[in-house]
């Protein structure tokens, strides 16, 4: 059976910075930073270190009561930016009707994990008996996909992709296959994470790869491809993309954003936390090869770039491989220099801002890179500020994870109309 | 798959028909009438490029069953123009 063609007909997420996607990208354009400082008086040892939080995300307001309170934090952003899509694409919130050949893909590498480490405090800090009768509808990992299914009718799969920092990607990619293959027409996917647990950010610290900062100084702490780099910013966050067959869009009269046009996925099979360039460089060919891409149509790559000491050369040297003598004049910028590392939400507001760039004239920068890492030298780095005039066509996001799974979304503008 | 060869009346309407969907394929603001048979498609002629080709061949081979794969070492001579497009079609089509 013949592919079917992917179009990206929706767009949605709850940005740190508050606004609405339109904000969030002109500020990532300008190289606006939403990392902030975090600080929290647990004990035995207080947090204090950079991070991103949607504080203006008012959970209760966006979905009701009710329904915000049955809902772990990382579930509660993740509905609300598939709601936000929803209404994106041009489809009803009110239209709760069956749709059984709609489904949902979602990411999340901690999934409910603040309301697994509410209980252990009840249990081991509080001495109760006894925790909330709401722990595993709270705490588990599918939690997020189970209500967006629930809140739009999706009758397909709904399925959840856990692949630390690739989750989202992951899902993106696999909800394109399923459309691709003609086993859904329209598929919600994203990624979700809300990942500021005492255990879990005490958890990242001792892997020695988070950024340190302070109160003037946080903002720009993640700084990929910095010769001073001193790692990842963890943050919250979520965004999603409506997947839809391309036929259907254009039946519906939907706008039709981009094409998802290839998805690449491979396993490193070597290191659990070090990333090797061979993985990358098939998971970028594979992507290139199914979209009908050659490395010079490619316009711009939103990088992983997580601004650890091994990721980011490791990243930088797969590119230069598959796009040899194309490389030096590939735009290339990291931007969780200034979202920070959602997680498993980073791969679809990564992919949220290539969409978005697409055909635009102009591109987001990566913050703060006053001073390149020579071991990262080799492609265009889009430096300070946004790049103008260069109208990409077709453009990569990757995610590189922890555990060595590597994966690459290809886009494409839609037809100019 | 067809391989006899096409008539002369055949290739007319088809070329009509292709050239139809280069433009809505790609929005173009000319009519289909104004792509010169044998004007080059890439650069120069029409001004397409290595994307907008993609998005042909994608067109392409859903409305006429068969294979163009935009990354095919002979798409330069299969998108030289309009008639070479056209007599590439006529030859392979399924449908």
């Amino acid at each position: 059976m013949a592919r079917r063609r992917v179009a990206v007909t929706g767009l949605g997420l709850v940005s740190p910075f508050g606004g609405d996607r339109e904000d969030f990208f002109a500020r990532i354009l300008a190289g606006e930073s939403c990392i902030g400082h975090y600080v929290t008086d647990d004990l035995p040892r207080p947090l204090s270190l950079p991070a991103v939080q949607c504080a203006g995300f008012n959970a209760e307001a966006v979905l009701g009561k009710p329904l915000a309170g049955s809902m772990d934090r990382f579930c509660q952003l993740g509905v609300a930016a598939a709601l936000d899509a929803w209404q994106h694409a041009g489809f009803d919130l009110a239209d709760k009707s069956a749709k059984p050949d709609f489904g949902v893909a979602w990411g999340t590498a901690l999934g409910g994990t603040l309301a697994y480490e509410q209980g252990y405090r009840e249990l081991w800090q509080k001495g109760r008996e006894r925790i909330s009768p709401l722990s595993v509808i709270l705490g588990m990992n599918n939690a997020a996909s189970a209500h967006i299914s629930i809140q739009l009718g999706l009758g397909n799969s709904s399925l959840t992709y856990t692949v630390a920092c690739a989750s989202a990607t992951a899902a993106l990619g696999e909800a394109y296959r399923r459309i691709r293959d003609g086993e859904a027409t329209v598929m919600m996917a994203g990624g979700s994470d809300a990942p500021l647990a005492y255990g879990v950010v005490r958890a990242w610290e001792a892997l020695r790869v988070v950024a340190s900062g302070d109160e003037e100084t946080s903002y720009r702490a993640c700084r990929p491809f910095h010769s001073d780099r001193t790692g990842l910013v963890l943050g919250e966050g979520a965004a999603a993309l409506v997947l839809e067959d391309w036929d259907h869009a254009v039946a519906r009269g939907a706008p039709i954003l981009a094409e998802l046009a290839g998805y690449g996925a491979s396993s490193d099979h070597s290191h659990l936390v070090r990333p090797e360039a061979d993985g990358q460089i098939r998971a970028l060919k594979m992507a290139l090869e199914e979209a009908g891409l050659a490395p010079r149509d490619i316009g711009y790559i939103n990088v992983h770039g997580t601004a650890t000491r091994e990721g980011d050369p490791a990243e930088i040297s797969a590119l230069r491989a598959v796009f040899g003598d194309h490389a030096e004049q590939l735009p290339v910028s990291a931007t969780k220099s200034m979202h920070g590392h959602m997680m498993g939400a980073a791969g679809a507001i990564e992919a949220l801002i290539t969409v978005m760039a697409l055909g635009q004239d102009a591109l987001p920068p990566t913050a703060h890179l006053d001073a390149i890492d020579p071991a990262c030298e080799g492609v265009r780095h889009i430096v300070g500020e946004a790049l103008r005039g260069s109208r990409p066509r077709a453009a990569l996001s990757n995610s590189f994870a922890f555990g060595g799974s590597n994966a690459v979304l290809a886009f494409r503008a839609a037809p100019k109309r | 798959m067809n391989q006899s060869t096409p008539k002369a009346e055949d290739l007319a309407s088809l070329q009509a028909e292709v050239a139809g969907i280069i433009v809505s394929a790609l929005n173009l603001e000319i009519s289909p009438s104004e792509i010169e048979p044998d004007a080059p498609l890439y650069g120069e002629g029409l001004g397409l490029d290595s994307i907008d080709i993609l998005e042909v061949a994608l067109v392409v081979s859903k409305r006429y069953g068969f294979q163009l794969r935009a990354d095919n070492e002979d798409n330069v001579k299969i998108f030289t123009s309009l008639r070479s497009l056209v007599n590439h079609i006529a030859s392979h089509r399924a449908q």
